[in-house]
């Protein structure tokens, strides 16, 4: 209780002493308490936004195909959720990190997470993805032995204009299974919605598709190049996803990434023939094989992808000598 | 008197703050201790979850996988691919081994393969780890009456992880 009787009195000076020094105390602890609760929400904030990012990792896993073509799945966050996707060229593999950061109240994200790294899978996003519901499809990539999954995570809405027959089939075949639900495929830019990525084959949208001349190809549109943000990504086989679905900058590092692991395994290829050989089972592609291994680790540019395909599968390219071989490497 | 009496207050408040304050950091250590402890759990079960599907996959992998074959391992790929250093991180585990179930356990060297039994792929020389075992079939060329063929034996595949 404060005592206002008077300045020179004892009582009222040992009052007011009393009730100042609580006042500060109190005023400190309080303070104290509230920094800490704030740092230990911010801390459990960044705590859930790094698990998010490392499960997230993990649920991917699952995605990895063996001898089915491809695999699709979605992932439905807790809240809305931002995904950066940061990928790095390093020897030997390079890396793929992942943060997030979860909206808190009021519409605002909290602080991004810890960074997960990832070197054996190439994900092909966007460097900001933003929603509720991530949606994934992976196929794997031959070239000519299986080099690795391309996973396209996407969240936005797109929609196919036109698509070529094995496009379209192949899309509807993973909508089919219920995956990539926000894909739509129609037959004119008019009947798309408005909040979709448009994507055209051999004409002007948001993302265009333009086919390359292929004597050998499968399908007119196995290689090529994907128009997006005023710059080309060159693509052959199912790099065609990624090319469509990811930023240039995420797009061109996994190529490269794909390329060192293409650099990777032939070597270990050439290892693996040398112990097949001592059994009595000769191969024959090692000169091949070292050829390969070098166009695929002074990969600059996506453009250069066209001249691995003719390495890789051209008419004396390492798919063939590999089949005629009596013992196969893969 | 007075003075005596309002040093006595101030002590018995000092004391009364000092209490309070060792109350808190005591429970906020608690609890911190208690969060920290969960948070190591959750990080251990994330390097189980992660290492059960990395076994799952791997024999799809063309590090792994046999030619033609689903669920296999070709231990000529395997043995080929020991000690690689470009492998040690790649698929973020501390441990892969490819053990045949035989009642010998010999470590394979380059030199002692095919007669032997272990293939420590990869080692990254963790301390607490614990294995994923994955039970999987280990073909192989082999030369028998000048005639090449897959040989194929049972196996495990263990996939270790780190208890954080």
């Amino acid at each position: 209780m404060v005592n206002f009787r008077g300045i020179r009195s004892k009582k009222a000076l040992e009052m007011s002493f009393s009730f100042i020094f609580a006042m500060i105390v109190g005023a400190v602890i309080i303070f104290l308490a509230i920094y800490f609760a704030s740092s230990l929400i911010k801390t459990s904030e960044r705590q859930h936004s790094s698990e998010i990012a490392k499960e997230i990792s993990i649920l991917i896993n699952p995605l990895q195909t063996s001898i089915e073509s491809s695999k699709e799945m979605s992932i439905e966050l807790p809240q809305k959720t931002k995904i950066y996707d940061s990928c790095y060229i390093e020897t030997p593999f390079g890396r793929q990190t992942f943060a997030s950061a979860v909206e808190s109240l009021g519409g605002k994200y909290g602080k991004k997470g810890a960074e997960i790294s990832i070197y054996n899978k190439y994900i092909f996003s966007n460097s900001i993805e933003e929603g509720k519901k991530l949606y994934l499809f992976s196929k794997g990539l031959n070239l000519p032995f299986k080099l690795g999954d391309i996973i396209i995570m996407t969240s936005g809405k797109y929609c196919f204009v036109a698509p070529p027959e094995n496009i379209a089939e192949e899309i509807l075949d993973i909508k089919n299974k219920g995956g990539m639900k926000n894909i739509e495929v129609n037959n004119s830019l008019e009947e798309c919605p408005t909040d979709s990525t448009s994507v055209c084959f051999d004409s002007a949208c948001d993302i265009s598709v333009y086919k390359a001349s292929c004597i050998d190809c499968e399908n007119e549109y196995d290689i090529g190049y994907v128009y997006k943000n005023n710059s080309r990504s060159y693509y052959v086989k199912d790099l065609l996803y990624g090319a469509i679905f990811s930023d240039k900058e995420v797009y061109d590092c996994n190529v490269k990434r794909l390329m060192q692991r293409a650099y990777q395994l032939s070597l270990l290829f050439v290892d693996t023939s040398d112990v097949m050989a001592r059994e009595g089972c000769f191969t024959n592609i090692d000169a091949d094989l070292a050829i390969f291994a070098s166009a695929a680790i002074h990969l600059n540019d996506s453009v250069d992808l066209l001249n691995i395909r003719e390495l890789a599968e051209g008419r004396d390219g390492l798919q063939s000598k590999n089949s005629n071989s009596l013992c196969k490497l893969w | 008197m007075v003075g005596k009496k309002s040093q006595l207050r101030i002590k018995q408040m000092s004391f009364m703050l000092l209490a309070a304050v060792l109350f808190f950091v005591l429970a906020g250590m608690f609890f911190l201790m208690f969060s920290y402890s969960n948070l190591k759990n959750k990080a251990t079960d994330l390097n189980k979850q992660q290492a059960l599907t990395i076994a799952l996959r791997l024999a799809g992998s063309s590090e792994f996988g046999c030619v033609d074959q689903a669920y296999c391992i070709d231990t000529d790929k395997v043995i080929a691919l020991k000690g690689r250093s470009a492998y040690l991180d790649f698929w973020d585990v501390s441990a892969i081994e490819v053990i045949k179930l035989e009642n010998r356990s010999r470590e394979c060297t380059l030199a002692s393969y095919p007669d032997c039994e272990l293939i420590k792929v990869i080692d990254n020389n963790d301390t607490n780890k614990i294995a994923v075992p994955l039970y999987v079939s280990l073909c192989r060329k082999a030369l028998e009456y000048g005639n090449v063929y897959d040989k194929c034996e049972l196996g495990q595949l263990l996939v270790y992880y780190k208890r954080i």
